[in-house]
This record gives C-alpha cells, structure tokens and sequence, in this order.
C-alpha cells in the first residue's frame, strides 16, 4: 500500500540536500480535531439527559442562531487552517535557516 | 519508362503542400479549455481500465489501489464513479498527451471510445445508482418521476458535454488551420494566369480544354498555313494521340506525386510519434524524480503503522459497541471510540513526521458516522437502511427509529392495548387502521401535512389532521384518535422531513369517529348524490 523510506533508492549524490521531514502539523491538528470529536460524542451519548439537552437545543435555535452556528463552525475551521498554515510557514522557514 | 513524355508537366507543388497541411499530425495550437486540461496535472496512467485512479493516486501520491478503493465504494454507495470515471478517460490527456475528446473533435475515433462510452451508459443503468435508484421512495416522491428525471438529466449533461468539447476541439482546430488558408491562394502553377499558357494555334476545343501548362512540348508541329484538309486531319489525328499520351503521363505523375506525399505524411508522423516519446520520457524522468524528492521530504507512514492504528481503532470501536447493547446508541459509542483512536493515531504519525491520507480519510469517515449516531435516538431500535419499505406490526410494544424510507405501521384490533413509538427522520409514514381498530395517533415534528385517506361507502375520502397545539421545541402536535372507543394502539410519531399518512385499508362503509375531527375534508363523489350519508365529518370540511 505505502512504501516505507528505507526501501528507495538512494538518492543522486550531486543533487542539493534535501530538507528534513517536518513534523506534519497539519496532520496533529487534523487528529486533534477527530480525538476532541469523538470524546464530546462519548460524553454526549454517556448521559442521555445531555445529549436530549443538546438536540434540543440545537432544534430550537432560531435561523439567527443556526447562522450564529453555521458562522462559529466555519470560523473555527478557518482559524485552525490559519493557525497550521503559520507554523508550517514557521517550520519551513526555520528549516531553510538551518 | 518507353512512353514517358518529356518532363514539360508542372509540379504539383501546391497540391502536396496541401495535403500535407491538411493530414500532417504537427500539433496545431488547441482550444485554451484542452490547455487547461493538460495544465491540470492528472495524466492517465497505463492502469486498469483507462488509468483514471492510476492517474489521480500519483498526482496525489498515494498507491493506487487506495483510489480504486475510494471509487468502489462510493460506486457501490451509489455515487456516480462510472460516469465521473468515464468523463475523466475522456477527458485526461494520457501520458503521451492524447485527449480522447480532442481527437473526436477532430474526427479521429479510437477504441477507447468504445470503453468511454459502454462506461457512461453503464452509470444510466438502475444497477449503477445504488442506493439512489430507491431516491424515490425513500425521500416520498415517486420513484417513476425521479428515476426518469435522473436518466433525462445524465443524458441531456451527456449530450452538452459532447457538443462542448466537439465545438471546443473545431474551434481550437479551425484557428490552426486558418492561416494555411492565404498560403494555398497563391498560385504555384500557371494554372490561374492563362496568359502565361502557350496559346495553340489550331482551334481545336479537345486541345484547348485538356492543354496544360507548359505541356506543349513533344506536341505534333502545327499544321502551316493554308494546310490543305488532309494535312490539317493528319495534324489532328497525330495531336489526339498526343494528347492521349500525354494524359497517360499525366495519370502517372499524379500516382508518383501522391505516393511521395503519402511517403512525406509517414515521415512527418513517424517524426511527431519520436518526439512525443521523448517528451514523454522526460516528463517520466521529471515526474519520478519529483517523487522521489516527495517521499524523502514528505515521506508516508508504512502500511504496517496506518494498519496497525486502523485495526486497533475497528477493533476498540466494535468492542465498545458490543458491549453498550443493541440500541442506536451502542453504533454511535463504537464510531466514537473509533474516531478518538483514528484521531491519536494520526497526532502519532504526525509528530513521527509522517503523513497518511488513509488516515485521515478513515478519520473524516469515522467522525461522519459519530455525528449521524449521536443525532440518533439512543432508546430504540434502530431499522437498518437495508429496505426502502420498513414494516412496523402494530400488536406488540415497540421503540423503533428509522433514518429514511417508508414505513407501515399495522394497527391491529386486539384485547390488549400496544404503545408504538417511531422516530422517522426522511421519507414517509404509512398507518394502515382496519375497520374494526381504534388508534390514537401523536405526532410532532413533520415537514408537510398529516392526513387520512381511503375509500368509504364506494366514495374516495381524504383529510388533514387537525394540529392540537406545538411542542416546547416549536414543532407542531398532532393528538388524534380514529375509531371508537379505547385505542388498540397508540402510536407516537416524530417526523423529521417527512410527513404521515393514515389509510383506511378495510373500504368501510362508514366513516370510523375522528377526534378532533378532520379539516379540509374532501369527498370525491362518483354519483350524482350531493351528500354522502356515510360522511357524518362531512359538514366540517
């Protein structure tokens, strides 16, 4: 399916170096996301009381809330994409220093 | 050859400069909408069927089989991957740089075409559209109209698609054409300047209408003047068999000429095909190298790793979901057991500075089936999606939730009273009342009208429930009983974009009570009586 790294050839030795891999933000905030996503679903769904409290809430928000809602969700991805796309930046950067 | 004239014909320049122009594969410049095609990066691959999956994983990076995959599923799933499929083998350049669609503009069909096609007529076909072709019964309309409505809406984005890329590839072709257009006008023979031509000086009309250019010498001398008539028929003779002669060379210049211009055409082929090969070569080499500095820099995590957190993950989620019961909410504990682990395993495998899309796809997957779970009552059973009619008896107790299709309840007279409690969230409702039952129906929720219907005393009968007051949540709510007398079931109902029919499966000659009684009731009468004494709800419509 993958190919690790150790099975490539080695690399032309007159070629420039080749930066390092980098940490893959991306990929930490990515997961970060799916573990805070699965953990307030095991919360919701561990007490029925909240969760019921929940749908509830969420099915009587009025339109101005569903955009309230719809607004929060897009501005919290757009955040994080900003926030990963600075310290990507800030790697790269870093990494053409060294 | 014996016969051979002298050399006085013409060259047939301009005809094989011509025809060169016309059939010479020299890439003319395209259309900006193939130019962009190509810009985009996605040449297909020698693969399994048009190297379209082959094509995308190594723009991606990623092995192919993990596209094959992705593409099974969503076609199984009931996405449209064999038409997406087809329009991409159509429209991706291979790696040589040929667009199927490009050379059917230009009239030149190949085999693949047969492919494409068989493709795109596969994805009209029922079997094709998984769980869509049900649409129209799961989502309340008829399933006639939607299944129409979808074959004449693929066939008509077919048939633009088709006329787009022909009117693109002509267009595209026309402007490469159309400067040749000013080359070929200018004469390369004195074809067009008879001025030029060597005048006869017998007035024969054979000789004037076949003479030409340049071709008078070897001719017969003219008669003098003042010939007597049996030189003049001897010149005339002597100059047909000239002429006949002539017109054999003639016949046989043209086969040599169209031979060295087929030979040149070859030539000029055989040139453009070598150089494509070696474009190709270097687009290979470039490509091969770019990856191999792709998966130094960016390297992947190996499939043991993406394997062992997938398996570990699957493993944890079904156990938790085992162990929760069967209700919805055990799916919904499972998928959210599976996402959290996914979630770690990918921090994991990024902080070891890998990277894997399986992962996070698996991820996105497992978060997807998480939402729907926990959006799902916890306290009942969960029908599966497997059938587009779900049958719910109504002679024994039940919680039941149903994420869509239509569903039937049957009320059934009997001395014990049942309480059935369906969540629906798509689709449609179905409570089947025989004459001799009494039901109590409560609804809320709902996204059209609830009502009653079936025939009475030979008449068709309908109504609309009447809303008996809104939920805290805002939802209206329905409370009514049909029938006499206790319930044999009561039946509550929660609609989600869907509403709720009541039929009266017995044809009864009478109207069974309705309380609170219907409104809008309608009648449809097939006699000429005005009023139907089996309707006593009938002055409150």
């Amino acid at each position: 399916m993958t190919t690790d790294t150790a099975t490539l050839p080695a690399p032309d030795p007159q070629a420039a170096p080749l930066p390092r891999p980098r940490i893959r933000v991306g990929a930490i905030v990515w997961g970060l996301v799916l573990v805070a996503w699965g953990a307030l679903a095991l919360r919701l769904m561990t007490d029925e009381g909240t969760r019921a409290g929940a749908i509830d809430w969420l099915l009587g928000l009025s339109p101005l809330g569903w955009i309230a809602v719809g607004l929060l969700a897009v501005g919290a991805l757009v955040t994080l994409l900003a926030i990963t796309a600075l310290i990507r930046r800030w790697q790269v950067r870093h990494g053409a220093a060294r | 050859m014996a016969t051979k004239p002298p050399p006085a014909a013409p060259p047939t320049d301009e005809q094989e400069h011509d025809e060169q122009e016309r059939e010479a594969p020299a890439a003319p410049p395209e259309h900006p909408f193939f130019s962009w095609l190509r810009r985009l990066d996605v040449p297909r691959r020698p693969g399994w069927i048009g190297g379209v999956c082959a094509g995308i994983a190594d723009r991606l990076g990623i092995d192919p089989l993990i596209v094959r995959g992705i593409a099974v599923v969503i076609a199984v799933l009931g996405g449209p991957v064999a038409l997406l499929y087809a329009a991409a083998w159509f429209l991706l350049p291979d790696t040589a740089g040929t667009i199927h669609a490009q050379e059917l503009g230009r009239g030149r069909a190949n085999r693949a075409l047969a492919g494409i096609v068989a493709l795109a007529a596969l994805s009209l076909l029922p079997l094709a559209q998984g769980f869509w072709y049900l649409g129209g019964v799961y989502w309340g309309a008829p399933d006639w109209a939607s299944t129409v409505g979808r074959a004449l809406w693929t066939a008509v984005v077919i048939t633009l698609a088709i006329v787009l890329i022909v009117w693109l590839a002509r267009r595209g072709q026309a402007s490469a054409v159309a400067p040749d257009v000013t080359v070929t006008q200018t004469p390369a023979t004195t074809d067009d300047r008879p001025d030029t031509v060597p005048s006869q000086t017998a007035p024969t009309p054979i000789v004037a209408a076949t003479a030409a250019p340049g071709a008078d010498a070897g001719a017969p001398p003219p008669p003098p003047d003042g010939a007597s008539a049996e030189e003049l028929a001897a010149w005339k003779e002597s100059q047909a068999a000239w002429q006949e002669q002539r017109s054999r060379w003639a016949a046989e210049q043209q086969r040599d000429e169209r031979e060295r211009a087929r030979m040149e055409r070859e030539r000029v082929r055989a040139e453009v095909r070598a150089q494509a090969a070696v474009l190709s070569a270097a687009a290979a080499a470039e490509q091969a190298e770019r990856r191999r500095v792709r998966r130094l820099t960016r390297p992947r995590a190996s499939s043991a790793a993406v394997f062992a957190i997938l398996g570990v993950a699957v493993l944890a989620g079904a156990g938790v979901a085992l162990a929760s019961g069967s209700s919805s909410a055990a799916w919904a504990l499972g998928a959210a057991t599976t996402t959290i682990l996914i979630g770690a395993g990918i921090v994991i495998v990024g902080l070891a500075r890998r990277r894997s899309g399986a992962l996070a796809f698996f991820g996105l997957v497992a978060a997807c089936a998480t939402m729907i779970g926990t959006l799902l009552p916890a306290d009942r059973e969960l029908v599966p999606l497997s059938q587009p009619i779900t049958a719910i008896p109504g002679d024994a107790d039940g919680r039941w939730a149903v994420l869509a299709g239509g569903t039937t309840v049957h009320a059934v007279a009997g001395d014990e009273p049942h309480v059935v409690d369906l969540w629906q969230a798509f689709g449609s409702v179905d409570v089947a009342i025989p004459e001799d039952a009494t039901v109590r129906i409560v609804v809320t929720g709902g996204s059209g009208d609830n009502y009653l219907s079936g025939m009475v005393g030979g008449a068709w009968t309908e109504g609309l429930l009447a809303p008996s007051g809104r939920t805290p949540r805002g939802e209206n709510r329905y409370d009514a009983t049909i029938g006499e007398g206790e319930p044999d079931l009561t039946l509550h109902v929660w609609l989600g974009a869907s509403n709720l029919r009541i039929l009266l499966v017995d044809r009864p000659e009478t109207m069974p009570p309705v309380d609170p009684p219907l409104v809008n009731l309608y009648v449809e009468t097939p006699d000429p009586m005005p009023s139907d004494p089996a309707q006593p709800e009938g002055e409150n419509g």
